[in-house]
């Protein structure tokens, strides 16, 4: 009997494991991961730190004994140490196996650099659950009146937002020029600046933190924060260290195809803590994202069961809504072209259009035309640079505010008018 | 059985009754900002002499993938066994907007009282209970329907007329 | 949630819900088509409507309206009590009173102008919903005053008064045996769905469909096999131009001309003037395409045609329906099936099989001796060829403001909309100076406001009404929910009325349910509580199918007993601007083109509207929120106006200020216009003459105007 082991138990692992059960009904699949908790999305974290939802809701999939029941899953709550070329694993109780197929889905963790100086306990991590009840247990039994949220990006903005919510006085400072500098337009991130700053938070950008303490935050200038907390947000890094011997390749994170499989054939590897396809550059790169994840675990699942599965790679694609605002990323922000902007009492839409071929797009206030403009972006990746709008796209498009002329420039044919 | 909702587009003239069945179905408010989730529309394109017309109506497809299941991080859309719509149940919804970017048909809405998103159920209960979805019920021109599987494989080998369903649109 | 809270959120009719379904008729649009309602009942409340499946008209579907019911029952702004007026005319306030108190109040107001100025002075005017209408006829007649006026002096009566010119009586075409049909300004998928499935199941059945429209309609781009663009108002050149060639070439049926026509020799020596080409240079419309419409309409057999209501809104509109209907006889297409049947109407315009007493009960109580009706005058050819006496309320604001032949007092108005007049304003301002006004309605609209008491009307959910229906079908309704507030509906009223003004009336006096059944005493029915039990309508005894022929073989009920290609009424009549032939004649007005480019389109209906009365109906206002004209791509690029922008109508009275739709649904040159919005009405800006002269028919579908891009941002 075929023997299979899933490293790491996320999102992407769980569909690995669903998937591989799909389509090989008899095989042994070994889980390990040692939180013994059911997956979740790490995004869930702040939510569950900001009360707005209960310890059991962060489980999607339900309770760890079902789903290791309904998938029929041998789980070790162990860490794996290291992972070898010819499939074979070691794990933390010197559990030596070797299995026809590994998948690596160990995710990714909150990044604290080295360099970083951090002391006391009034600086915490947004990542994990225990995270969230690290954060929330503090808030619970301390007088916070001001934070600093290092890093202005999807997580820092929401932690920004928990604390905001509950009276804090928070600042928000990143190392670049504005919020969100890996998915907004400065415009864009002006915007938002702006719109919260009318709500009270302050703001600190090219700043470069060298230490958090009991006071607060040294920046490299010399200058210094006070803070009663401080939560660093400045991004994740994969969880590759147990396979730096396996002779997998690894760049920021595990180098995959698109069939999910690594450069060693057998190992396979989906969620955070793989770089997947990037459509728009035609690299690898790591989309850390729970659908992304989810697809991607699915893919290597059938893959290691024999089948052939493709996982044609996506695209950079955030939608984040903070303090009742939306703010949509859609594409690689970086890649050049021709700016073009639908501004509107109620929202914008902003975007770069190379030629015919979108890029990148931002929309702040209008959730409801993401869907559609993120399923433009890939099939134009996937499908030729000419695809244009079929007429219920430019239907739904006009009905959510867009105006003829943009929905034209956008996604029109020659013929079209608008 | 697994049921598909088809648009019969030479039949629909975007008139909305479909629209109205939902809102009345669904206790659908507009003037607090809420939209129906199922929308008619014309689309005209072409040159002015000759302008081409499209007329649809269109809501969730009940996908058999459903982008915003997946990625729904909370799993609140789940695909109904009987049926195969996909629906939901929004409890533990915390209004991240995921399901609506991941759907390609703009349908999932946010209601801004609740705080959470909400879209098309199918009217599963109906179906369940042998009767049709608000919007198939109102329709004057018989242009939406819902049709089983099999039923469905069956019009689209033997009816050439254009036919809207998520199998086609995907 | 739990399997009941499932249930109940669905709406699922059970008793573990403890919802149900109760009959009743949908009562937004016009008598003829209104459709059977399922009322999902909870607690009393209407939660859901639902097509009655089984039903004669729609059989377990509706339209867009309609799905809309239970907002439009539950319309915030309903009336909610008898109410007298508080304030200055015309400024809203208003407090509550008894409905004994109310009917005191005009029974003393109206009894005094009567004694005072006549019983003439009084005017008994009718606008939504019409399913009252023989009663408030009577109440007039009864009262003394033969000025009883309907909206219908906007809507359908010319329509009337062109079939029975020539046919001696109201017809329709026969769509449902049609194998061809030639639509003319009529866009059925949109205005009546019953009507357009007729058409789309010819289609359906191998038929061809011509579409003659001036607008690029759902039914011209979708379902025409060929499409005729006509300027608007050129469309008699067009059916002249047809005539020449069936005449010319002997396609017409001669001897169906010769044993039942009147009037074909003076008929075709006019037409013989309108050539092919002629006809292309006034309509626009390519000869080619006009000879293959003819074609296919005289090749196919049974063919008919299908006029639009809307050929009547131009100032030569009776004509133009008339030249239409022409092409009918010419070609031996009357009283067969497949073609234009004569129609007989039972109860408030529609057909349950039999002739009912109605036109008997409120004619045996017309006033002989009254000085005559409002337009009569005017227009002597609606007086003369109508059977039922109406006034024409076209001529009502000229009445109001000058008095002649005599001065106008006192003001019934039920359902009434002042945005169906031409310069509305007038309209109300002819209210003001009335010295009393009472006014019935289901909503408080803008006439109420200017009356002096006030009382609040029910819904068809609220009362028990008997419908007539095509196909020998006849329903008797139960109320589905009590009032929603202190209101009745309109026959109680009408019977209140009755009452206190101490009519010598005892049938009106006695209430709906005998006068009905007395109007219907011809139906052989016997056991009435039998039908108002049974969940569709029935067939009454008496009930026949009309024997296709009848007509022909009985004769003509015109005064010439034929089919009147030449108007014999109007030869009577011999004024010299009222032509018996339909002749083609402008129906441009003589303002400046280079001042006012455009030409103005109103009252075509969209799938959300019927007038001013679902406006205010959230779920329907939300399909279209705002107020917005129709312009071609062509003439909005050439003026800078984009989709959405805000744009001025500009008339030579008036204007209005509404958003830009950009659709080629108008032809270049043209704009098109939905009415009856209380920001933007659209009537507001036609010069209250703008009327057709044979009928005093409004030229709301024909009026030079300018638009005009309004800058949004200051």
């Amino acid at each position: 009997m075929r023997k299979f082991a899933i490293i790491g138990f996320g999102c992407a692992g769980y569909n690995g494991a669903k998937s591989l059960r799909e389509h090989a009904p008899n095989v042994v699949i070994d889980v390990f991961d040692p939180s013994r908790r059911s997956p979740f999305n790490p995004m869930l974290s702040t939510y569950h730190a900001a009360g707005k939802l209960p310890y059991d809701a962060v489980f999607p999939f339900g309770s760890l004994e079902e789903i290791c029941r309904a998938l029929d899953l041998n789980y070790f709550s162990e860490n794996v140490l290291e992972v070898t070329a010819d499939r074979t694993i070691r794990t933390e109780s010197d559990l030596y196996r070797n299995y026809d197929g590994i998948l690596l889905a160990t995710g990714a963790d909150a990044m604290v650099p080295g360099s970083l100086r951090c002391s006391g306990n009034r600086w915490f991590t947004m990542r994990t659950l225990d995270d969230a009840l690290a954060l929330r247990q503090h808030l619970d039994t301390n007088q916070v009146r001001s934070a600093a949220v290092v890093g202005g990006s999807m997580v820092g903005i929401k932690v920004a937002e928990l604390l905001h919510s509950e009276g804090v006085n928070v600042t928000i400072v990143d190392a670049a020029s504005h919020l969100f500098p890996l998915a907004a337009y400065e415009s864009t991130a002006r915007f938002i600046q702006r719109q919260l700053e009318n709500k009270g938070l302050g703001f600190r950008f090219d700043a470069k933190v060298t230490a958090i303490d009991e006071d607060g935050i040294a920046f490299a200038d010399g200058s210094a924060l006070q803070a009663d907390l401080v939560c660093l947000c400045i991004g994740t890094r994969a969880g590759t260290r147990s396979f730096r011997n396996s002779s997998v390749q690894i760049g920021h994170a595990v180098v995959v195809n698109s069939h999910m499989e690594t450069s060693v054939p057998g190992i396979y590897a989906a969620g955070d803590c793989c770089e997947g396809i990037n459509l728009q550059t035609g690299k690898t790169a790591v989309i850390g994202l729970w659908a992304n994840a989810a697809m991607q675990g699915a893919c290597a699942g059938a893959n290691m069961a024999g089948d052939h599965a493709d996982c044609p790679g996506n695209i950079l694609h955030n939608i984040t809504r903070f303090f009742d605002m939306d703010f949509i990323s859609l594409g690689d922000i970086t890649l050049p072209g021709c700016k073009h902007l639908f501004d509107c009492p109620e929202f914008f839409v902003s975007l770069v259009m190379d030629g015919n071929t979108l890029q990148s797009v931002n929309v702040v206030g209008n959730y409801r035309v993401s869907g559609i403009l993120k399923h433009h972006l890939v099939k134009q990746l996937t499908g030729g640079a000419s695809t244009t709008f079929t007429p219920a796209q430019r239907g739904l498009l006009e009905r959510n505010g867009l105006p003829r002329e943009f929905i034209q420039l956008i996604g029109g044919s020659p013929n079209d008018r608008a | 059985m697994k049921y598909v909702f088809v648009l019969d587009e030479s039949k629909c003239v975007a008139c909305s009754a479909c629209a109205v069945a939902c809102m009345d179905q669904n206790d659908i408010d507009p003037l607090a900002g809420d939209i129906p989730f199922r929308a008619a529309f014309v689309d005209e394109q072409g040159p002015v002499e000759d302008p081409k017309f499209t007329f649809l109506s269109i809501a969730c497809m009940h996908c058999e993938n459903a982008p915003c299941m997946i990625a729904c991080p909370t799993g609140c859309l789940k695909k109904d066994p009987e049926t195969g719509f996909t629906v939901f149940d929004n409890t533990n919804c915390i209004g991240c907007h995921s399901c609506a970017m991941a759907c390609p048909f703009a349908q999932p809405c946010f209601n801004d009282n609740s705080g959470k998103m909400t879209k098309c159920d199918g009217c599963v209960e109906r179906v369940k209970r042998g009767m049709q979805p608000a919007c198939v019920k109102v329709c004057p021109f018989g242009a939406l329907s819902l049709v089983s599987e099999s039923e469905y494989q069956e019009l689209m080998r033997t009816d050439a007329r254009k036919k809207i369903s998520y199998k086609i649109l995907d | 949630m739990t399997e009941l809270e499932r249930l109940q959120k669905a709406k699922i009719p059970c008793p573990e819900t403890g919802i149900e379904i109760r009959h009743t008729v949908c009562d937004i649009c016009t008598p003829g088509p209104q459709c059977g309602i399922d009322a999902f009942i909870k607690d009393g409340k209407v939660i859901k409507v639902e097509g009655t499946d089984g039903f004669p008209t729609n059989d377990g579907v509706l339209c867009t309206k309609g799905a809309a019911s239970r907002q439009y029952i539950y319309r915030e702004d309903r009336l909610k009590t008898p109410m007298k007026r508080a304030g200055a005319r015309g400024e809203g306030r208003f407090e509550p009173i008894s409905w004994e108190d109310a009917m005191a109040v005009c029974a003393e107001e109206l009894n005094k102008v009567k004694a005072n100025h006549g019983p003439e002075a009084v005017t008994f005017l009718c606008g939504y919903s019409k399913w009252f209408r023989p009663w408030l006829q009577r109440l007039a007649y009864s009262f003394g005053s033969p000025n009883y006026i309907t909206e219908s002096s906007t809507c359908h009566t010319a329509e009337v008064m062109s079939y029975t010119s020539l046919f001696g009586t109201y017809s329709m075409p026969d769509l449902r045996n049609a194998k061809m049909i030639m639509s003319w300004g009529s866009n059925g998928v949109i205005n009546s769905y019953p009507m357009g499935r007729a058409v789309l199941a010819m289609k359906a059945q191998g038929g061809k469909l011509v579409v003659i429209d001036p607008r690029r309609t759902h039914l011209a781009v979708k379902y025409a096999d060929l499409y005729l663009q006509p300027k608007i108002g050129s469309d008699a050149a067009i059916a002249h131009a047809m005539a020449k060639i069936m005449i010319e070439e002997e396609r017409y049926d001669k001897a169906f001309v010769d044993k039942y026509c009147y009037g074909f020799e003076k008929y075709a020596n006019y037409v013989s003037h309108f050539s092919l080409s002629r006809a292309e240079e006034i309509s626009g419309v390519p000869a080619g395409d006009i000879r293959k419409a003819l074609d296919m309409f005289l090749e196919t057999d049974p063919s008919t045609v299908l006029p639009g209501n809307g050929l009547t809104h131009r100032i030569n509109g009776y004509n133009i329906h008339r030249a239409i209907l022409s092409l009918m006889a010419l070609s031996g297409r009357y009283d067969r099936p497949g073609t234009m049947m004569p129609a007989r109407k039972t109860l408030c315009e529609s057909d349950a099989g039999f002739d009912s007493l109605e036109h008997d009960f409120y004619m045996s109580r017309w006033p002989q001796n009254a000085r005559p009706r409002v337009g009569s005058e005017r227009f002597p050819l609606w007086t003369k060829l109508l059977h039922d006496r109406q006034g024409q309320g076209m001529d009502l604001i000229r009445h109001m403001e000058e008095g002649t032949p005599y001065p106008l007092k006192a003001m019934v108005c039920f359902g009434v909309n002042d945005r169906m007049y031409l310069e509305s304003p007038r309209f109300l301002a002819g209210l003001d100076r009335m010295d009393f006004v009472v006014a019935t309605d289901i909503f408080h609209t803008d006439v109420i406001n200017h009356a002096d008491i006030v009382l609040p009307a029910s819904t068809s959910f609220e009362r028990s009404e008997v419908k007539c229906y095509m196909g020998q079908f006849l329903y008797y309704t139960r109320p589905a929910i009590s009032p929603v507030h202190d209101n009745k509906d309109d026959v109680e009223i009408i019977t209140l009325l009755a009452n206190a003004l101490d009519l010598d009336d005892d049938l009106l006096r006695s209430g709906y349910d005998k006068t009905v059944q007395h109007m219907l005493s011809t139906s052989g029915i016997e056991d009435w509580e039998a039908v108002k039990n049974s969940p569709l309508p029935v067939r009454a005894p008496n009930a026949k199918r009309y024997i296709p022929g009848t007509q022909l073989r009985e004769g003509f009920k015109t005064p010439t007993g034929k089919i009147e290609l030449s108007c014999s009424v109007l030869e009577e009549i011999g004024r010299p601007d009222l032509d018996p032939l339909p002749i083609h004649k402008s129906s441009d007005d003589d303002a400046d083109p280079a001042k006012y480019p455009f030409v103005l389109m109103s009252g075509a209906r969209i799938p959300n509207a019927v007038h001013s009365r679902t406006h205010n109906v959230p779920w329907l206002r939300s399909l279209r929120p705002n107020p917005s004209v129709d312009i071609n791509p062509a003439d909005a690029e050439r003026l800078g106006i984009k989709q959405g922008d805000t744009v001025r109508i500009v008339s030579t009275v008036s204007s209005i200020t509404v958003k830009a739709n950009i659709s080629s649904i108008s032809n270049v040159g043209d704009v098109n216009m939905f009415h009856g919005y209380k920001e933007a009405n659209i009537n507001s800006i036609i010069p209250v003459d703008h009327l057709d002269p044979y009928t005093g028919f409004p030229g709301y579908k024909q009026l030079r105007c300018r638009i005009e891009k309004v800058e949004d941002r200051p």
